[in-house]
């Protein structure tokens, strides 16, 4: 029996979130918290500890890779996925090096984006 | 020529032909006088002589009598007088005449130009029936010729004194009167180097003030316009950036999220479609998946035209590094450098994008048009301006194509923020463009 998992999904507009929460209703026993802003993206995933942040790049405030900057600095195995519309290349290298597990564009997100969660959140669905 | 050496040989030639004048008009009538006063000379030692030959009738000793005529007449001025002897050999006052004949204190050219002839009287002695020689007295011109070179010569000096005076003087009033002219010159040089600034003192020479004034008030009214249109270029150039970065936001923050909501739900609507086996709702769900993404993806470009996507997110320095990266990926026979000094994330937003845009074009021209092998991007930031620097070892940039090349649209840009650019290019030695844009208060 696999035990329920939290996501946090972190993006400015409201439907891409509701969106996304549409999309993770396909993982079974998943549970999605939201937040609109980098600061308050920090903060939630201070307080609920999710199995994996799901960030935007472009966020208002402090953008995204800073958001995930500092989520690797209070857990080092912390499973961040970026989530961008962002196709050039030097986004994912950039999230990458700042400690992303994965990078998906949000053109694709729609087809790719509960495989890619199954993906590299594997670990705990094991 | 030059106007003040043209004018300096025409008044030279006519103060030579001045002085030429003078001079022989000087020697004409010294030549007269000479004339007339050797005429009246030689009328009054003749007049001696007669009056003293008588006496010789009388003397014993004839040589002692012909030495005292002679020295009588010879104390007359001009005159020389001796006797000789029946071949013209001279016997009695000679010896203090050195050479005899006395020589005028100038030189030939001069003395023949005066032509004195000697104006001789000769008188045969005769004492009885024998004949002892002549008593010649000869008017002497050397005296005068020597006195009346020594005139020319002091002509010649005073001559020389005030020609150079005249033209010093001239020279001087005439550099006075030009320097009007050449500050004109100089200031229509700054207005070509685009220096507004320039005008012209218009109290100096009166004929030129009229053109002066004219110059300061044209010079005056090219500066208003010229800041005017940068102005108007700062702005237009702040308001399209602002147009831009609104039409990008909206389109980033209002059509993008819709478009992935509707990717969403239409994988929602195949997913049930295929449980229940609705095939052709499937395919309708598909191909509208497909316009859907044609959108996303129209919508991705018309963004990345509209501003630099890194800009935002990655900041200035790493933008143009990405940028440089994806040239350097593209483009790996061309050796890529690049060098960023200072921070560039406080800087205003119009300043980011013009240096990115600039950037950008610099380096596309080098790909498309330089044929380089080497190209170097730096870039500068200090407490007053930014200065961007693009070298290239290519095959330069023609003078008057710098005007192509979206090159005329770079200094668009440049002016609007109030800044320079200059090309420095040589055919087949590569093109350096660099870019000053000044910090105004509160951006530094």
């Amino acid at each position: 029996m696999t035990e329920s998992i939290t996501i946090l999904v972190v993006d400015d507009h409201p439907i891409v979130r509701s969106g996304v929460r549409q999309l993770i209703q396909q993982i079974p026993d998943a549970k999605v918290e939201e937040a609109e802003t980098g600061e308050e993206g920090y903060r939630l995933f201070q307080e609920l500890q999710p199995d994996m942040v799901l960030l935007d790049i472009t966020l208002p405030g402090i953008g995204g890779l800073e958001v995930l900057r500092r989520i690797r600095a209070n857990r080092e195995n912390a499973k961040v996925l970026m989530f961008s519309m962002h196709e050039d290349p030097v986004f994912a290298s950039r999230a990458m090096q700042a400690g992303a597990r994965g990078y998906i564009t949000k053109n694709n997100a729609a087809d790719h984006l509960v495989e890619a969660i199954e993906k590299y959140s594997t670990v705990r669905f094991i | 020529m030059s106007l003040k050496f043209r004018l300096l040989v025409i008044v030279t030639i006519i103060l030579l032909i001045n002085f030429v004048a003078a001079g022989y008009f000087m020697v004409h009538n010294a030549r007269q006088a000479l004339v007339s006063e050797m005429a009246s000379s030689t009328q009054l030692a003749k007049g001696l002589l007669i009056n003293a030959l008588p006496t010789l009738r009388f003397s014993n000793d004839l040589s002692e009598r012909l030495t005292l005529i002679v020295d009588s007449v010879r104390d007359t001025r001009h005159i020389r007088a001796w006797f000789e002897d029946m071949h013209g050999k001279p016997l009695i006052g000679h010896e203090d005449y050195e050479g005899f004949i006395n020589k005028p204190d100038a030189p030939i050219w001069f003395i023949k130009l005066m032509e004195p002839e000697a104006v001789a009287f000769r008188r045969l002695i005769t004492k009885g029936s024998k004949s002892y020689g002549y008593l010649v007295v000869e008017a002497d011109p050397s005296d005068e010729v020597t006195e009346v070179w020594r005139d020319v010569q002091a002509l010649f000096w005073i001559a020389c004194f005030f020609l150079s005076l005249i033209l010093i003087l001239i020279y001087i009033a005439l550099r006075q009167g030009l320097r009007p002219l050449q500050q004109l010159a100089d200031a229509f040089g700054k207005l070509e180097n685009s220096d507004f600034s320039a005008r012209v003192d218009t109290t100096a020479v009166r004929e030129l003030s009229p053109i002066q004034i004219r110059f300061n008030h044209m010079a005056k009214m090219l500066e208003t316009t010229m800041a005017e249109n940068h102005a108007l270029a700062g702005n237009m150039l702040t308001v399209q950036e602002s147009e831009r970065r609104d039409l990008s936001r909206e389109l980033h923050d209002e059509v993008a999220p819709c478009l992935f909501g509707i990717r969403v739900d239409l994988a929602d609507i195949k997913r049930v479609a295929d449980e229940h086996a609705l095939t052709e709702v499937s395919e309708k769900v598909e191909s509208v998946k497909t316009i859907t993404s044609h959108i996303q993806t129209l919508v991705r470009k018309m963004l990345s035209r509209l501003r630099p996507m890194t800009l935002d997110d990655l900041g200035l320095a790493d933008a143009l590094r990405d940028m440089l990266h994806n040239w350097r990926d593209r483009q790996p026979e061309i050796d890529w450098e690049w060098s960023f000094v200072g921070e560039f994330l406080d800087l205003p937003d119009t300043v980011q994008v013009t240096v990115y845009r600039l950037v950008q074009e610099c380096t596309t021209n080098c790909v498309r048009h330089a044929e380089a092998s080497h190209v170097k991007v730096e870039i500068r930031r200090d407490h007053e301006t930014v200065k961007v620097t693009v070298t290239d070892d290519g095959k330069g940039l023609d003078a008057n194509l710098v005007r192509g090349f979206g090159l005329i649209g770079m200094r668009e840009r440049v002016s609007a923020l109030g800044g320079r650019i200059a090309f420095d290019t040589e055919e087949g030695r590569g093109l350096q463009v660099r870019i000053l844009i000044p910090l105004k208060e509160g951006e530094k």
